[in-house]
């Protein structure tokens, strides 16, 4: 995984098989640069994972609940068709926006 | 029954072995060239049931996971078992977004995506003895 700053969007680069042993240990990483960076909104990249369990599906949501009732704003790029069948089947599609890319994420942040 | 191949594999109740777990499924069931939808669906529905050994059955603590995987004709069979804590209450924990670890973040959804992407799936659970997870799919590589 790496993070990037841009302005005030926090893009954490997703990489490789995100399953429970990935997320325990990235998730504090993505909360502590939350922090030090004082990040308004919050991009999920994608395109260079390659496996994904519903143990990703419960990263994501996290942020997105505690980010609901603000102005912030938490988006998806770069999610491969195996991915984005597991977000179709449990109702992510209908409340997270989802980009191609990085940049058109950045656009619509 | 006499199986055309079967695999059994015990490793440890660690996270770091959902990735053995996957990697053993697929390494068992490539040689009948399952399309590749396929392959992601038995390699999730793999991981949600070695995770929730893991972190449900065993709390995170020591224990072992039994796997075991049986082909007949192109029919995957797979059974994982634990000796942990077991489930009081199956429909319960079957339940979209339920989860009794909302501190780790768990989405509640593993059941679903394992009823969604296997054909068919039983769970056995003694409360404090273990729980057994069955899984069937079939791999439609005979079809004409």
């Amino acid at each position: 995984m790496e993070i990037k700053v841009y302005n005030n969007v926090l893009i954490v680069y997703l990489k490789g098989e995100v399953d429970q042993h990935k997320v325990s240990s990235i998730r504090n990483d993505i909360d502590r640069s939350l922090v030090e960076n004082n990040a308004k909104h919050l991009i999920y990249d994608f395109t260079n994972v390659g496996f994904m369990d519903s143990s990703g599906i419960g990263m994501i949501l996290s942020r997105y609940k505690s980010f609901s009732g603000t102005s912030n704003k938490l988006c998806l790029s770069g999610v491969s068709s195996n991915t984005m069948r597991l977000f179709d089947m449990v109702g992510l599609k209908d409340i997270i926006k989802i980009y191609n890319n990085v940049d058109e994420a950045l656009l619509n942040v | 029954m006499n199986f055309d191949n079967e695999v059994n594999i015990v490793f440890d109740a660690k996270s770091e072995n959902e990735s053995l777990a996957r990697v053993v499924v697929v390494s068992f069931i490539t040689p009948l060239n399952p399309t590749l939808n396929v392959v992601n669906d038995i390699k999730t529905a793999v991981s949600e049931a070695v995770t929730n050994a893991i972190i449900h059955g065993y709390d995170g603590k020591s224990g072992k996971i039994y796997m075991n995987l049986r082909l007949k004709d192109d029919i995957l069979q797979i059974e994982i078992k634990d000796h942990g804590i077991g489930i009081e209450n199956i429909e319960q924990v079957k339940e979209p977004l339920y989860t009794s670890k909302p501190e780790l973040e768990r989405s509640g959804m593993g059941f679903t995506v394992m009823e969604t992407f296997m054909d068919k799936l039983e769970v056995l659970s003694t409360y404090k003895m273990g729980t057994t997870i069955l899984m069937t799919k079939s791999l439609n590589t005979h079809s004409v």
